[in-house]
C-alpha cells in the first residue's frame, strides 16, 4: 500500500512530468470503470429528478456533486496509495475551478447562443482555465521539489 | 466541489479513504447548502 517516495505539497510540482503511457490503459479494470459510471449516471439521474421536482437551479447544484471524483479516490487509495489518490485531489483543485468557469459561461450564455455553441465554448474554457492553473500553480519553473532542504545527490544542505 | 477536493487532500492523509471520502462529502454537502440559500431565494 505504500509506496517509498517523497510526495510533494500543493504549491509544489508533481515529481512525474506530465506524458502519457499507453500501456496503462492495459490496467484499467472494467469493475472499475462501472463504480465510476454508476456513481456518474445515479448523480445525473438525481440531479434530473430534481430539476423536474423542484427548480432547475436546485438540480444545478447536485450537477457539481463529486460523485466521479469520490469514487476515484477512494478506488485509487485502494488499489494504489493515499498519497496518488491526494495528488488527484489536488488536481481536482484545478479541474473544480474551471468547473466553476464553464458553469458561469453557460448562466450567462445560454439563450443567447446555439446551446452547442455554448456547450463547446464551455469546455474550451474549462480546458483554458484548467490548463492554465496547472501551468500557473505546478509548472512553474522556480516550482522547487520537496524534501528537507537537503542535496538528494549528496546529503548536503541545498545553499540558497 | 473546490472545497470536496480541497479537504480531501488533508483528510487522506488522516484518514482511510473511504472515511475521508464521507466527511469530505459530508462538508460538501454543507458548502452546497449554504450557496444554496441566496441562489434559491
Amino acid at each position: 500500500m505504500t509506496r517509498s517516495r517523497e510526495e510533494p505539497g500543493f504549491w509544489h510540482g508533481p515529481e512525474e512530468s506530465v506524458g502519457a503511457d499507453p500501456g496503462k490503459l492495459r490496467e484499467i479494470r472494467l469493475q472499475d470503470m462501472l463504480v465510476r459510471f454508476a456513481f456518474g449516471a445515479g448523480t445525473s439521474v438525481a440531479a434530473g429528478v430534481t430539476t423536474l421536482a423542484f427548480v432547475a437551479r436546485t438540480g444545478g447544484i447536485l450537477l457539481a456533486f463529486p460523485a466521479i471524483l469520490a469514487a476515484s479516490l477512494t478506488l485509487i487509495a485502494d488499489e494504489e496509495t493515499n498519497a496518488d489518490a491526494r495528488e488527484n485531489a489536488r488536481g481536482a483543485v484545478a479541474g473544480s475551478i474551471a468547473l466553476t468557469a464553464f458553469a458561469a459561461t453557460g448562466a450567462i450564455l445560454f439563450g443567447r447562443l446555439a446551446g452547442t455553441v455554448v456547450v463547446v465554448l464551455g469546455a474550451a474554457i474549462w480546458v483554458a482555465v484548467a490548463g492554465g492553473l496547472y501551468l500557473l500553480l505546478w509548472a512553474r519553473p522556480a516550482s522547487k521539489p520537496p524534501g528537507d532542504g537537503r542535496d538528494r545527490r549528496r546529503g548536503e544542505p541545498v545553499q540558497r | 466541489m473546490i472545497a470536496y477536493a480541497a479537504l480531501a487532500v488533508p483528510l487522506l492523509r488522516r484518514l482511510d479513504a473511504l472515511r475521508a471520502s464521507a466527511l469530505a462529502l459530508g462538508v460538501w454537502f454543507a458548502v452546497a447548502a449554504v450557496t444554496a440559500i441566496p441562489l434559491l431565494a
